[in-house]
């Protein structure tokens, strides 16, 4: 079944190969992109994600700051924090919300894995 | 105030720190770039703002570019990725290699730029801050020019070189055939240097308890 993705970065590079790396292996899922996590919260209060990818570093809030509000409008939404921050304190914070983490770089491993998660 | 100084042995022990950082950012490029990247160790030097103009402006043909982070914590400052102009280039084309982007490449150049400094200027101060128990926060990547004053009046009451120390990690890089040689640099005020230096001690301590 068809699912929809929120794809949450200020990167428009991250955000494009994001969506790629889905795409090409779930042709018909649906890739909704966010330059900011106020974008990211609109969108979410108008439909509901399968999946979100959430940046951390993003000009205006930052996605751990967005999080609980996204968290709040999308029941059973697998959310991913995106991040190049690997501190241990950073993990700590997504774990503490129920965020998955992924490292930055993205690659294809992280993002499939995340997917199907 | 005056500068900070590191004693042989705080030196090596940042040489260390600095190293797996420098490591955990080989690895992040690696995978951005989808192949090896072999690193020399880094060579540290501690040294003032116009030195660090000066060797920017005498180690390259072309303007590098740069790539500026703010991090802060217990020691804040700000972070810069020096890429040479001629890596710039190779780096984004093998970043973007994968994706549909074709001859559209070069208004991908400065989005790609940002997020290549994002990481690796994250796995170097991420890794020392994890290894050194305290935490950095970090700021959006920025591309600045080769006109670094802006950087150096941001912490200052007087005048920058009294106030600002530059720790600058020159590394060596090579990507297939492609050798280049970069720089990752620190700059602190004395203050943030000077909790920097603690934090060194206190790791120190660690290891010898």
């Amino acid at each position: 079944m068809p699912k929809k993705v929120l794809i949450v970065d200020d990167s428009m590079v991250s955000r494009m190969m994001i969506k790629e790396i889905l795409v090409s292996r779930y042709p018909d899922w649906e890739c909704i992109q966010a330059a900011s996590a106020d974008k990211a919260i609109e969108a979410c209060q108008n439909t509901q994600f399968d999946y979100i990818t959430l940046d951390l570093n993003m000009p205006g809030r930052s996605g751990l700051d967005a999080a609980p509000e996204i968290i709040s409008n999308q029941n059973g939404a697998r959310i991913a924090l995106l991040t190049a921050n690997i501190q241990a304190a950073t993990r700590q914070k997504a774990s503490e919300l129920g965020l998955i983490f992924v490292a930055k770089p993205i690659n294809e491993d992280s993002i499939l894995a995340f997917a199907s998660s | 105030m005056s500068e900070v100084a590191f004693s042989d042995l705080q030196q090596d022990a940042i040489t260390e720190l600095v190293n797996l950082g420098i490591g955990r950012a080989a690895d992040a490029l690696s995978q951005m770039v989808s192949e090896e990247i072999l690193l020399s160790v880094p060579e540290i030097v501690f040294t003032n703002a116009r030195d660090l103009q000066a060797r920017l402006n005498s180690s390259y043909q072309a303007a590098p570019a740069v790539i500026s982070q703010r991090f802060s914590g217990d020691f804040s400052g700000n972070a810069l990725l020096v890429i040479p102009d001629d890596s710039v280039s190779p780096l984004v084309q093998k970043m973007l290699s994968n994706t549909s982007i074709g001859e559209e490449i070069e208004a991908y150049t400065e989005d790609a730029l940002l997020e290549i400094g994002n990481i690796i200027l994250n796995a170097c101060f991420g890794q020392l801050g994890d290894l050194l128990c305290t935490q950095l926060d970090s700021g959006l990547p920025k591309k600045i020019g080769m006109e670094l004053s802006a950087l150096f009046n941001a912490d200052k009451t007087e005048s920058a070189d009294d106030l600002t120390q530059v720790m600058l990690l020159q590394v060596d890089f090579s990507m297939s055939l492609e050798q280049s040689s970069g720089f990752v640099v620190f700059i602190m005020n004395v203050a943030s240097m000077q909790n920097f230096r603690q934090k060194i001690d206190s790791y120190l301590a660690s290891l010898f308890n």
